[in-house]
């Protein structure tokens, strides 16, 4: 049953990474762009979910107004400084590393150094039983989410005509812009959903991981690990690889605490050996 | 239908279309034939917007499009058949005839039509596009194209790399295409598929245009064959 238990807690984690690697990917697939940024999303996300939080008591309008926020502040670093340097990788990474320090030392400003929790909304506060255990149902609402959030991206990219038109971007984006798709709307577009989906799991990690200066950069080292190893660019990959972390680092802090770091890096240096580019990842 | 006037494209420092004009009349099929490196993709692509000249004009339907963004000159009506083909590998073959399909004017083409000429396709149209022969992708690439019911087309390189029977094929497409009145940049290696469809053809040699004549002039013409195609 302990086993049953960490699953479950794995589950619940690589949700969240889920949630973060999605966006990740998404965006290096479309605009190569490696958005050192990402982690931030997530921790301003989380701290903005936990003010709304305090003023208004209202859980779901903490998730609304972040994601909303954020998605808006990706839209505009997109549109004022990445379109700047398009395809130009160097300057783009240093710009959202840039991004990092400012949105790192702005929150540090506003929320201070202290880690904060955000309160968990009152239907979550109870376990459901579970053999001899008992299972926090929150956990479950993260797996829930999780799980409506992969299924809403698969449906929009597979069966929407902007999705076929995101698809058309990633695999050719020069040959999209020549046959009429207007990419670079699809790159703000993008960046906006995936900066929402990165403070989507920082609300969601709230109550349970905490929210502390650094967090943002913790993050987003596993959301790179999880789009390195289920391949960039690619949903599926996003999701595998995320449930494979979350799996394993939720097994290694259990039962291996003084190597927890080994379980996630050596199965991702494995999997780098034998598929280079990640369980989905082409070429 | 389209003018190009005195055009200069550069990739970095280097000058590769040194003052390219010409000029598409509606209806007309105009070939532009040079060896390989001579600047003949490069003038499709400042021409698409891809890599926009840095000097001259270029005119579509007397609309200046010398540096507007690829997808406004694509939505004003020129559609573009890449060359090598350059399918989108995870779309299927309905995506590529529905993704860049626009209803302009008496819109003329759809998917069933696409479907109509190229009964390969249909059998096919749940699959991913990669799985599809080299020939069946030119095919959907031109489709890909045709669904957005451009005023011009602009093939580049349609037949390399084609079997001799496919070849035929887009022979045959080109023929229909042009009964229904459609202007056509056709820019290739192959002399005997320009001959066969251009109403013009322009030679291009080092980025300038050096030749200009009709295919009947050219096919007698064995000087300017060897001196700039090499046959």
């Amino acid at each position: 049953m302990t086993w049953v238990i960490h699953i479950l807690n794995g589950i619940a984690f690589g949700m969240l990474l889920f949630l973060l690697a999605a966006g990740l990917s998404l965006i290096y697939g479309l605009m190569k762009i490696l958005n050192l940024t990402h982690g931030s999303f997530y921790l301003v996300g989380g701290y903005i979910g936990l003010t709304v939080m305090q003023r208004t008591g209202s859980f779901v309008l903490a998730l609304v107004v972040a994601v909303a926020a954020v998605a808006l502040v990706g839209a505009a670093i997109e549109r004022f400084f990445l379109r700047r340097f398009h395809l130009d990788e160097l300057p783009q990474t240093l710009l959202t590393f840039g991004f990092l320090f400012i949105f790192a030392d702005l929150s540090l400003w506003i929320w201070g150094g202290n880690p904060l929790m955000l309160n968990m909304p009152e239907i979550f506060q109870h376990s459901m039983p579970m053999g001899y255990y008992a299972y926090p149902v929150y956990r479950l609402f993260l797996i829930a989410i999780g799980l409506v959030v992969a299924g809403g991206l698969w449906w929009f990219q597979e069966h929407t005509r902007i999705g076929t038109m995101l698809r058309a971007g990633v695999d050719d984006a020069e040959i999209a812009r020549a046959l009429g798709i207007n990419v670079s709307l699809l790159f703000t577009l993008i960046f906006a959903v995936g900066a929402g989906l990165a403070a989507l799991a920082g609300v969601l990690a709230g109550p349970v991981l905490s929210l502390y200066p650094g967090a943002d950069f913790e993050v987003l080292i596993f959301a790179f690990v999880v789009v390195i190893v289920g391949g960039l660019g690619s949903l599926r990959g996003a999701l595998a690889g995320a449930l494979l972390i979350g799996i394993l680092d939720d097994f290694g802090k259990a039962f291996f605490p003084e190597f927890a770091l080994f379980t996630v890096f050596v199965p991702m240096a494995v999997i780098l050996v034998i598929r280079p580019t990640g369980l989905f990842g082409r070429r | 239908m389209l003018k190009v006037e005195d055009v200069h494209t550069y990739y970095g420092a280097s000058h590769i279309l040194q003052g390219i004009s010409l000029a598409i009349e509606p209806g007309e099929v105009v070939a532009v034939i040079g060896r390989n490196g001579v600047g003949k993709t490069t003038l499709v692509r400042s021409i698409v917007g891809l890599t926009p000249a840095r000097r001259g004009r270029i005119l579509f339907k007397d609309i200046e499009i010398t540096r507007m963004p690829a997808h406004r000159i694509a939505q004003l009506g020129v559609g573009l058949v890449p060359q090598g083909r350059r399918i989108f590998s995870s779309l299927s073959v309905r995506e590529h005839l529905q993704v860049t399909a626009r209803r302009r004017g008496t819109a003329r083409w759809t998917l069933e039509r696409m479907i109509a000429l190229f009964p390969n396709l249909a059998e096919r149209l749940s699959q991913t596009a990669n799985r599809l022969s080299g020939g069946e992708q030119q095919m959907l690439a031109a489709g890909r194209a045709l669904v957005g019911n451009p005023d011009l087309l602009l093939m580049d390189e349609p037949t390399e790399g084609l079997a001799p029977l496919m070849v035929r094929e887009l022979g045959r497409l080109v023929a229909t295409l042009k009964e229904t009145g459609a202007s056509i940049l056709l820019v290739e290696q192959q002399l005997a598929f320009v001959l066969r469809h251009a109403d013009r053809i322009y030679i291009l040699s080092k980025g300038q245009i050096v030749h200009h004549c009709r295919p009947a002039e050219l096919a007698e013409d064995r000087e300017t064959k060897s001196r700039f195609l090499g046959v």
